[in-house]
């Protein structure tokens, strides 16, 4: 992360958007965020996988129904290094409306 | 850098600021429980509040299993699961006041019947405990689509 709060991590759309789908929820499914990004399971693999190895996110497999299921989870970490990016977006926005 | 390179940045941040919202509403929608969620939990706290008041031990141990399992129904199919339990410190305040007041009403309501015979008070307290709890749930999807309206997940 920069001095700014801007998280190279989080910056990349598809994580941006797996954390951001993430942060009102206790976990969901890997299909659920598969779907809601629209891209593949290898592609949506690995970002999970870089938010994992960031601590931003936890994967828990379950079995259901006889089939296994992954969950993902945002940590705490994860959830303050969104709203710390968030607000360094936001206040580069008001900042630039500050200078128009 | 120029100032229309500044422009183009200062529109994406507010494009992927956006993006960011509309995943939080996509994300919370998703979590929102049904309506019929609420109704059922409802009666059977305001039941397990009449019986426990009314003494019928049996028939809080099926309520108790009637519970677990309109929750297990709900869960059966999610593909995301909402916020566990209490998010702060109010929270868990009002929590321990609702768990408070259903033992009250239970305790107030075997005390009606045992001085003055108000045989109706656990059927009462039962009726109090649901139309709380009912009143509760629509409070809490209230705040869920006005959450999911404005994009906050906070």
């Amino acid at each position: 992360m920069t001095s700014s709060g801007i998280d190279s991590i989080i910056h990349a759309p598809n994580r941006l958007q797996i954390c951001a789908l993430l942060a009102p929820m206790e976990m969901a499914e890997f299909q659920f965020l598969r779907d809601a990004l629209g891209v593949s399971d290898s592609v949506l693999s690995k970002h999970i996988k870089q938010l994992e190895d960031a601590g931003y996110v936890k994967l828990r497999k379950q079995k259901m129904n006889g089939r296994q299921h992954t969950w993902a989870l945002l940590t705490r970490k994860g959830r303050t290094a969104l709203k710390t990016h968030v607000a360094a977006l936001e206040r580069l926005v008001a900042l630039a409306g500050d200078l128009s | 850098m120029t100032d229309s390179e500044n422009k183009i940045d200062v529109d994406e941040t507010r494009e992927v600021l956006a993006s960011v919202e509309k995943a939080e509403s996509y994300g919370l929608s998703h979590t929102l429980p049904p309506r019929w969620f609420g109704v059922a939990i409802a009666l059977i706290n305001g039941g397990l509040v009449a019986v426990a008041a009314a003494g019928k031990t049996t028939l809080v141990a099926l309520l108790i299993a009637a519970l677990a399992g309109v929750i297990a129904s709900r869960q059966r199919n999610m593909k995301a699961y909402p916020t566990q339990g209490p998010k702060n410190a109010v929270g868990v305040l009002a929590a321990i006041g609702l768990i408070a007041f259903g033992i009250a009403l239970i305790f107030g309501a075997k005390l009606l019947v045992e001085i003055y015979a108000f045989t109706f008070a656990p059927l009462a307290s039962g009726a109090v405990m649901a139309t709380v709890i009912y009143l509760l749930s629509i409070s809490e999807r209230r705040e869920y689509l006005r959450k999911i309206k404005t994009g906050s997940a906070e």
